[in-house]
């Protein structure tokens, strides 16, 4: 006997005093810190990490050691409990996001998202996500009932993924490590981590010039968008002929305001000029034909200024590496490179890079405002920690943050 | 006296449930367990970000955000905190179907200031059905102790509904969903046994259920069923679940 679908609910009156409820919910929200017990800081930090309340079990071992005084190892028992939440719930929601423009977390899982879950679950340095041949696909447990084969290419690659959701496999047993060069035509020198995977793919290299691909790159793992990044005092020679030196018969607008994103997000770009998306084809790889670069997407619109800079490889250089206001986001790795695996990993070697995951990371376990000094005070910390005590260990991360908001 | 009746009391007991937990947040202030018992010994704050790498982990936590915000569970959330609070596998194909339609109007983001009207009726609809589906799914007499609290003949209206019983249903809820033996939440909450009777006690009093077209007679078994699903969807779908973080 179903017991909504058959009832008529009389909604109004419901209505009226659940918004009641609402309202009283949103006025039991201390705005002070409350005292918290070893018991209270562990459901503190077993919610926060996992999005759901903890078991008994887990709740009495978390106690016990944080009573003992052992927070990071109660968080990494809130992260490694028996039904992975953290992975399944928390780390799935917090990577969504990253794998498409409009940040959305509602949508499938995919090899982007299920990659940064593994390298987190298996502790995996996080700057390979950049570079490394690394993907993580699922393993069924029933071998009589196998998933959907995994595929870069095609239109159906991502039923894989979607499989593993629909069945609601637990992801922190189902992902399973495999090189990408493995599992797709993409070569062991070409395979660039996330920057490769059909997720990113979809999100980022869909029409366009893949600038696009830059500016989320930059926004996800530098927590820098291209408004922040404008500097009109680098030379503009790598910026493409498909934008207008004159916008509405003006150079100096394009001096003053065009060149401060294009003139460095141009030289980036080029790591990008050999990845495409095909909805019918998924990822493209392929090397510019040196007979048809015209016809290569970012070499359209020529007539935009054709004395613009003409891709012909793969080429990127990083011209506010030394020079301008954005050398303060320390770029310690190459120049300049050849594709996306040595953007990756140049990328990947920037100082801001673990400063902007320890910023992404105590944001998502706290809900605080990175603005705050005291919060930067910790960004600090955390993102020290991360680089050289625990050598690019996502999980360490999640686990220091959510100490640092534990309740006292 | 109709179902449609009782729900409307059960939208009273959330009330009243919110309001609860809301005693209970605020209690925290003063009534939580000092600070000190379990603590590292001191807790200073940082002073700056040039200081030296610190060699252990625990070394590193220098700094303790006391501003850090309560958090509102999103849908995802939602979904597996109900599922294992009640002890309903995750893949239940009765309740992943009913879900599809209901998780578009739960929360999407964690921020507690998001959180709607709207938002609180969606949850009311699923912690009804996760309610539900464990009543059915979880039907030895063991279970229903464990989960529900409640023993005895629970078939027998007068035998399930006891003074007794709706005391173990009450505490067991009260501990199972918000926190068994949290300093500022008491199982033997008074509040909130006083709305489970009241809606057990308007479940009682049910001779029939309407449904589209038809009247139907209500039994024993489905009064207590419904009183018990009742009763927990209003704790389940309370603050005291859907918010956390300090």
């Amino acid at each position: 006997m179903a017991f909504l679908g058959d009832v008529k609910l009389r909604l109004t009156s419901i209505m009226r005093n659940l918004f009641v409820v609402s309202v009283l919910a949103g006025t039991s929200l201390p705005a002070t810190t409350a005292l918290a017990g070893a018991r209270e800081q562990a459901f503190t930090i077993f919610n926060r990490l996992n999005g759901v309340p903890p078991s008994p079990e887990v709740w009495k071992k978390m106690t016990d050691m944080i009573t003992a005084g052992d927070y990071r190892s109660a968080a990494l028992v809130a992260i490694d409990q028996s039904n992975g939440a953290f992975y399944n719930v928390f780390l799935k929601d917090f990577v969504a996001p990253w794998t498409n423009e409009t940040e959305d977390p509602r949508v499938d899982l995919n090899d982007y998202t299920a990659t940064v879950i593994g390298m987190v679950r298996d502790e995996v340095p996080f700057q390979q996500a950049l570079y490394g041949d690394i993907v993580y696909v699922g393993l069924s447990p029933d071998p009589s009932t196998p998933l959907p084969e995994y595929s870069v290419t095609g239109t159906n690659g991502n039923a894989h993924y979607q499989a593993i959701e629909t069945r609601k496999l637990p992801l922190h047993k189902t992902l399973v490590r495999k090189q990408q060069s493995k599992l797709s035509y993409l070569t062991e020198d070409v395979a660039a981590g996330i920057f490769t995977t059909r997720g990113f793919a979809s999100g980022y290299y869909d029409a366009g010039t893949n600038r696009v691909a830059v500016n989320f790159a930059f926004k996800t793992f530098l927590c820098h968008e291209m408004e922040k990044l404008t500097d009109n005092t680098r030379p503009d020679y790598r910026v493409r002929r498909d934008v207008t030196r004159s916008p509405a018969g003006d150079p100096t607008v394009f001096k003053n305001r065009c060149s401060g994103c294009h003139s460095g997000m141009d030289g980036h770009a080029g790591a990008f000029a050999y990845l495409d998306w095909a909805t019918d084809r998924g990822l493209i790889y392929n090397a510019l034909d040196p007979r048809n670069v015209t016809a290569h997407k970012f070499n359209r619109n020529a007539n935009e200024f054709p004395a613009g800079y003409v891709t012909e490889d793969d080429s990127w250089i990083n011209l506010w590496a030394t020079e301008g206001p954005n050398a303060a986001l320390g770029w310690n790795g190459a120049e300049k490179g050849q594709g996306v695996k040595q953007w990756g990993r140049m990328l990947s070697q920037v100082d801001a890079f673990p400063k902007c995951m320890a910023q992404k990371a105590l944001v998502a376990v706290c809900d605080v405002n990175s603005d705050d000094p005291k919060v930067q005070l910790a960004i600090n910390q955390l993102a020290n920690s991360f680089k050289s005590k625990n050598r690019f260990n996502m999980k360490h991360l999640f686990a220091q943050a959510a100490v640092m908001c534990r309740g006292q | 006296m109709m179902v449609t009746k009782g729900l409307e009391k059960m939208s009273l007991l959330l009330l009243l449930s919110a309001a609860v937990a809301c005693g209970s947040a605020e209690k925290k202030k003063d009534g939580g367990q000092p600070a000190g018992e379990g603590e590292p010994a001191a807790e200073t704050e940082a002073t700056g970000s040039e200081e030296p790498i610190p060699e252990t982990v625990s070394d590193a936590i220098q700094v303790t955000l006391e501003n850090a915000k309560t958090k509102v569970r999103n849908f995802n959330q939602f979904y597996s905190s109900y599922t294992s609070l009640l002890e309903v596998p995750e893949n239940d194909q009765n309740l992943t179907d009913f879900f599809v339609p209901i998780k578009t109007n739960l929360p999407t983001l964690t921020a507690a200031s998001g959180f709607l009207g709207s938002h609180q009726l969606a949850l009311v609809k699923f912690g009804s059905k996760v309610c539900e589906r464990s009543w059915d799914i979880n039907a030895s007499a063991e279970k229903r102790s464990k989960i529900f609290g409640l023993t005895g003949n629970i078939n027998v209206l007068a035998e399930a509904f006891t003074s007794d019983n709706t005391s173990k249903l009450a505490r067991t809820l009260v501990a199972r969903f918000w926190g068994q033996d949290i300093a500022t939440i008491t199982t033997d909450n008074e509040h909130v046994k006083t709305v489970i009777q009241l809606v057990t006690d308007s479940v009682n009093a049910m001779t029939e259920y309407d449904t589209e077209n038809t009247t139907v007679t209500i039994n024993d078994a489905t009064k207590v069923k419904y009183g018990v699903v009742g009763a927990c969807a209003a704790v389940l779908t309370s603050a005291g679940v859907s918010f956390y973080g300090q």
